[in-house]
């Protein structure tokens, strides 16, 4: 049996959710979390979950609908996936995202006959890595040194590229190389490499880390490996513009697909801090103990509602994402942290000493620490952010109206396909995100089902009011990496208003909804909490929101839903029993 | 009193054997030093106790600092063992935590004193670990509610129960071990034993294996289980019932010495960072001449040096005012681990991927630190407790008082060395918080005419006026036995008014014993008030104070450590 034919490749409707395939991992299984922290401690990837994704086909989720796979709506995809990253970040690091990061520039610059060929090699369940860092650039692409000469119909890569995910044992490479001398965002073009036997390149040394252990993470020193001139992706010189569009999809989806691991982690909490009996009650009892999840769910649910938001973005406002992208990807991993942080505290020795059944908390700890790293730090995402500041704030002041669509997280409609062409390098045209906070159609859905939180509405939109003021104001002196450090906290201010922005819009759509984005209570916890990290100084919730609070992670575990805003059933008792072809990890490095 | 402020009780120069004790330890990036970084990588990548770094610091004699002279050993001024766990830390925390634990077990001993203090000191000084068993599975940090029993008799005192997670418990010879002497719960229903283990019947032990944990992978966290393990009458450290009260006086005393772990962490990642902002090429420019990065440096070189003022009135404090010490003790560590916890969050984003990489590029040392520095706020009192302490202490810290001598505050801080721990002193709370607290506003006035910047002054009245408004929001709080988060919030809030007192008395006290880059102006001091007034809702550090601070944190790198302390480099 084919992996196609375990689970046709098409139709994400009839497929199982990854939930029922991997079932509770409270529970005895292949992959419950005492099998996840073996194998983080052994540093190997879960076997049985890369099998059960093979044999779910999970790589389609990355190929194009057009192209034959099953990837229409980003922001179903997240849904589809968060199952992975509720159990094991490394997992869905290493299993498809560093994929998902490769294949996205083909699909935007490569031409019909590369993309083709790549979805076909997706769908028969090759991997493709990413080979563009460089450990002594970092950030900084357009100071990488590996090369490529032209000559003799092929490009010959020389040098050394970094930090690679799956390098090894992947299939296929995308290189990010210099190929020529000219100007200097013009100098990298994407090659495209097919391993072969006797290649001249080294792929096997390992570089080992201290979060996503399990990932195969290694380094590549090619030594003049040929590649055919018709693998170049894009024309040549494309590598950074190609890039820079590609990256706005995965920017946008990794922060989204990572609050599952939150919403795990905050499971776990509430498990403890009710099993752990402490000056005669239980942890739960003890108010500090219950501020400090409730801070925890807060910022999980701001990262949420903006990275959701981002992500639609992606198809309803494209030209929008070059800046949104950078957005999400710079504060939802530093909300995400910052919630496990607090958890790390609230669980204690618990955390820090591993103690079952609990001690996933601490693997998570060490995995999320590399999100915001990874694939653009966020210093990297504030100067992209950082140029675009005057003229997007110029376009935001003329925008009346949000693109309320953005904020439909529990849309039953999925969105049409993504048009990779639509997005741009720019700051768009209109701010559709943004405009959430001074929208009359979100103060009118307010004034009905919140009154009571008007006010601070107000003070938050005269607050992103005074800060577009000062980013049209910026001069273009003010906008490079050689700014001074004021410059980067407007880029920093502006990210918490779009936060802001994407909770009223949320609850906006979701008003006279049962959904958690339409609770008042929620939505204040939401929007002090960003308030408090516009004047860095974080005053405890009300105790009302807190209870109000803990009474839905409770409810959560107990009705086993997922804690976020969009919530769906989770950790099923009965694993669905799936068939993973024998030899499906024929020839792929697993350890 | 029995400590005293003059310089010259102490015979000779107390940080000259920690002079000593840094050369002795060598340079971490020579494989053949006693602790160099690469092997402290592999052990704790492969969870192994640091074997040859403990017995080599053994054979040095380090154990020997914790004894006080008084019962043979050498510890007179606690700031000498102290700087020397700092010396271990900035080298492998873990070869800190395994070593230091050996104070932490035999403190009890020093707080009662008497015959159990002498045979305590002669199994410390000989280099055997002694560990503290207090806490017990599923107790955490609630030691009344343990379970462990001691049955006293005539023929000795039989014990019975588990501690567990107890950092050396298998490895360690004798065990300072907290037990129920009252089947009823109350604050005298528990004790405290020596359970020497060259002195029981071996049978009667087993062990529970060692616990993986999230830093110092190779240290001995495990635990000990008591079947009927007896030992002499003899044994109890303190009187029956009593055992509670001198845990929670001996922790005072060393939870500011685990400062001494943090700012060894700190030390590392902050070394790490300057290194490669000096060393990275980002944009076609070194790293550090960026104002971004010059930013985020300063906050670390602040948040470094907050944690050593702190770390050092806290020491200071345990000597000259050790009634204050059950207030202090909790401000000290809970925000010298909390400044320092931050210090490793921010870091990690500006080192990058390196911060992240194990044994490569010379990386590896970050990530091993930052996870290893999580343990001070996590054990032998955690931020929550310290801050329930903070809590507890509102009554006293808001009471009425004449303003605290100025003079006799900043006298704890300056030069000279006490000739012991004045363990008789300690209370278990203080009568009126603390004076160093106290003093703030006074020692902003005074920083005013002694002609500090107007970049020191400015955070330093800002948070004087955080410091009375905080005094009128606590004496308002309700008193609960579970306060509520406000009164959580409000404790931060005093930790951070008390750094900036600590910070503004050091300089006040000591500024002219300061060498090297930093003495040269106030701008580490601007600094740190920016950074506390920062986190407390100001500003950020100013781009001005930005650059001095990191120029000569950049220059003092090249000879080690960035610290305000002198003298204690070897």
């Amino acid at each position: 049996m084919t992996l196609s034919q375990t689970f046709p490749f098409t139709g994400a409707l009839n497929r199982p959710d990854l939930e029922l395939l991997f079932g509770d991992p409270h529970i005895d299984g292949p992959f419950n979390y005492a099998a996840i922290a073996a194998d983080d401690d052994a540093r190997r990837m879960n076997t049985f979950a890369e099998g059960v994704l093979d044999a779910w086909g999970a790589a389609a989720e990355f190929v194009p609908a057009a192209l034959g796979g099953r990837w229409t709506d980003t922001s179903a995809m997240v849904t589809r996936l968060r199952p992975i990253f509720r159990r094991d970040p490394a997992v869905g690091l290493g299993y498809g995202l560093t994929t998902l990061m490769a294949a996205v520039n083909v699909w935007i610059g490569g031409d019909e006959e590369q993309q083709a060929d790549l979805a076909m090699r997706l769908l028969r369940g090759e991997r493709i890595a990413t080979a563009f860092h460089e450990l002594d650039h970092g950030n900084d692409l357009l100071h990488n040194e590996c090369t490529a000469d032209f000559g003799g119909g092929v490009w010959k890569v020389r040098g050394a590229k970094q930090i690679i995910n799956n390098i090894d044992r992947a299939e296929s490479v995308l290189i990010m190389a210099r190929t020529s001398e000219g100007v200097v965002a013009r100098q990298f073009s994407l090659l495209l490499w097919h391993k072969a036997p006797g290649d001249p390149v080294d792929t096997t040394r390992r570089v080992l880390t201290a979060g996503m252990r399990g990932c195969w993470i290694g380094a590549a020193q090619f030594d003049g490996v040929k590649i055919s001139a018709r693998r170049i992706i894009g024309s040549e010189g494309n590598a950074v513009a190609t890039a820079l569009k590609a990256f706005q999809i995965t920017r946008a989806t990794i922060p989204a697909l990572a609050v599952g691991s939150l919403e795990a982690a905050l499971h776990e909490t509430i498990l403890y801090a009710r099993d752990r009996q402490l000056y005669g009650g239980s942890v739960l009892d003890i108010p500090h103990a219950r501020s400090l999840y409730a801070d925890a769910l807060t910022d999980t649910l701001i990262a949420d509602a903006l990275s959701g938001s981002v992500v639609r973005a992606l198809h309803l406002a494209p030209r929008e994402s070059f800046v949104l992208s950078a957005v999400a990807k710079y504060l939802a991993p530093q909300l995400l942290m910052d919630a496990i942080q607090q958890l790390s505290v609230l669980a204690g020795s618990t955390f820090y000493a591993r103690t079952e059944p609990y001690s996933i908390l601490e693997k998570l700890v060490r995995d999320l620490i590399v999100v915001p790293i990874g694939h653009a730090g966020s210093t990297s995402c504030l100067m992209t952010i950082l140029p675009n500041l005057p003229v997007w704030a110029r376009r935001s002041e003329r925008t009346v109206e949000a693109d309320l669509r953005l904020f439909e997280l529990n849309a039953s409609e999925e969105l049409p396909a993504l048009d990779f062409q639509a997005l741009s390098l720019g700051a768009g045209s209109t701010d559709s995100l943004g405009a959430a906070l001074h929208d009359p159609r979100v103060r009118q859905a307010l004034a009905q089902h919140a009154p009571q939180l008007l006010p601070l509405v107000y003070e938050l939109a005269e607050g992103f009011k005074r800060e577009r003021a000062i980013a049209r104001a910026l001069s273009p002196d003010q906008l490079t990496a050689e700014s001074a450090a004021a410059s980067f906290d407007v880029a920093r201010r502006v990210s918490l208003f779009f936060a802001a922005a994407a909770i009223l819009g949320s609850c906006a759509v979701a008003a006279g909804t049962s959904d958690l984005a339409a609770d008042p209570l929620v939505v204040e916890a939401c929007l002090e909490r960003v308030r408090g990290r516009l004047a860095h100084q974080q005053r405890p919730l009300r105790r009302e929101i807190i209870d109000r609070l803990v009474d839905h992670g409770e409810w959560c575990v107990d009705e086993s839903r997922s804690v976020g805003l969009r919530p769906v059933t989770i950790y099923p008792k009965a694993r669905q029993r799936v068939r993973i072809p024998a030899g499906n990890r024929e020839g792929r490095r697993g350890t | 009193m029995t400590g005293t402020l003059l310089p010259g009780t102490v015979a000779g120069d107390v940080l000259a054997p920690v002079r000593d004790f840094d050369r002795f330890l060598g340079d971490a990036s020579d494989p053949s030093a006693v602790i160099s970084t690469e092997r402290s990588i592999e052990l704790d990548e492969r969870s192994e106790f640091p074997t040859d770094t403990v017995a080599a610091v053994d054979a040095w004699g380090l154990q020997r600092y914790y004894v006080p002279a008084e019962y043979g050993g050498l510890l007179t001024d606690a700031i000498a063992p102290l700087l020397m766990i700092r010396h271990l830390a900035r080298r492998d925390v873990t070869a800190a935590v395994a070593h230091g634990k050996t104070f932490l077990g035999s403190v009890c001993a020093w707080v009662v004193g008497g015959d159990i203090a002498a045979r305590m000191a002669a199994i410390a000084v000989t280099g055997d670990p002694v560990s503290w068993g207090l806490t017990e599975r599923g107790g955490g940090s609630d030691l009344s509610h343990g379970t462990t029993a001691a049955h006293i008799a005539d023929r000795g005192i039989r014990v019975e129960g588990t501690k567990w997670p107890i950092n050396n418990a298998s490895r360690g010879r004798a065990m300072t071990v907290l037990a129920r002497t009252d089947q009823r719960h109350g604050p005298r229903s528990l004790s405290l034993v020596l359970v020497d283990k060259h002195e029981i019947d071996a049978a009667t032990i087993t062990y529970e294996r060692k616990v993986a944990t999230h830093g110092i992978r190779g240290a001995d966290i495990s635990g000990i289980r008591f079947r009927s393990t007896t030992v002499d009458s003899a044994n109890l450290v303190g009187p029956v019932g009593h055992g509670l009260e001198i845990v929670l006086k001996s922790l005072q005393l060393t939870r500011p010495l685990t400062t001494g772990l943090s700012l060894g962490a700190a030390d590392q990642g902050l070394a790490i960072a300057l290194e490669f902002a000096d060393t990275r090429r980002l944009y076609g420019r070194r790293l550090a001449e960026l104002p971004g990065a010059r930013r985020v440096l300063a906050e670390a070189v602040a948040d470094t040096l907050l944690a050593e003022v702190v770390m050092f009135a806290g020491v200071r404090s345990a000597h000259e005012t050790p009634a204050e010490m059950s207030l202090v003790s909790a401000l000290v560590k809970f925000l010298g681990a909390e400044t320092v916890d931050l210090l490793f969050r921010d870091l990690t984003h500006f080192v990058g991927a390196r911060s992240q990489l194990v044994g490569v590029a010379g990386a590896g040392a970050f990530q091993k630190a930052a996870r290893d520095n999580r343990v001070v706020g996590i054990f032998d009192g955690n931020s929550i407790v310290n801050l329930h302490v903070i809590v507890n202490e509102f009554g006293n810290m808001t009471r009425d008082g004449n303003p605290p001598d100025l003079d006799a505050v900043l006298a704890v801080l300056r030069p000279g060395y006490a000739d012991r721990l004045p363990t008789s002193a300690l209370r278990l709370v203080s009568r009126h918080g603390s004076s160093m607290l106290r003093a703030l506003p006074g020692l902003v006035d005074m920083l005013e005419a002694k002609g500090a910047s107007v970049a020191a002054l400015a955070p330093a009245r800002r948070i004087a006026a955080d410091y009375r408004a905080l005094l009128d929001e606590a004496a308002d709080l309700p008193r609960q036995s579970q306060p509520d988060p406000l009164a959580f919030h409000l404790a931060e809030r005093f930790a951070l008014t008390f750094g900036a007192a600590c910070a503004v008395a050091f300089w006040l006290a000591r500024r002219g014993s300061i060498h090297g880059p930093l003495s040269r102006d106030d701008a580490w001091l601007a600094a740190v008030l920016q950074r506390l007034s920062f986190r407390l809702g100001g500003d950020p550090i100013d781009n001005d104070v930005a650059y001095a601070v990191t120029e000569a944190a950049l220059e003092a790198r090249t000879s080690g450590v960035v610290t305000l302390l002198s003298d204690w480099l070897g």
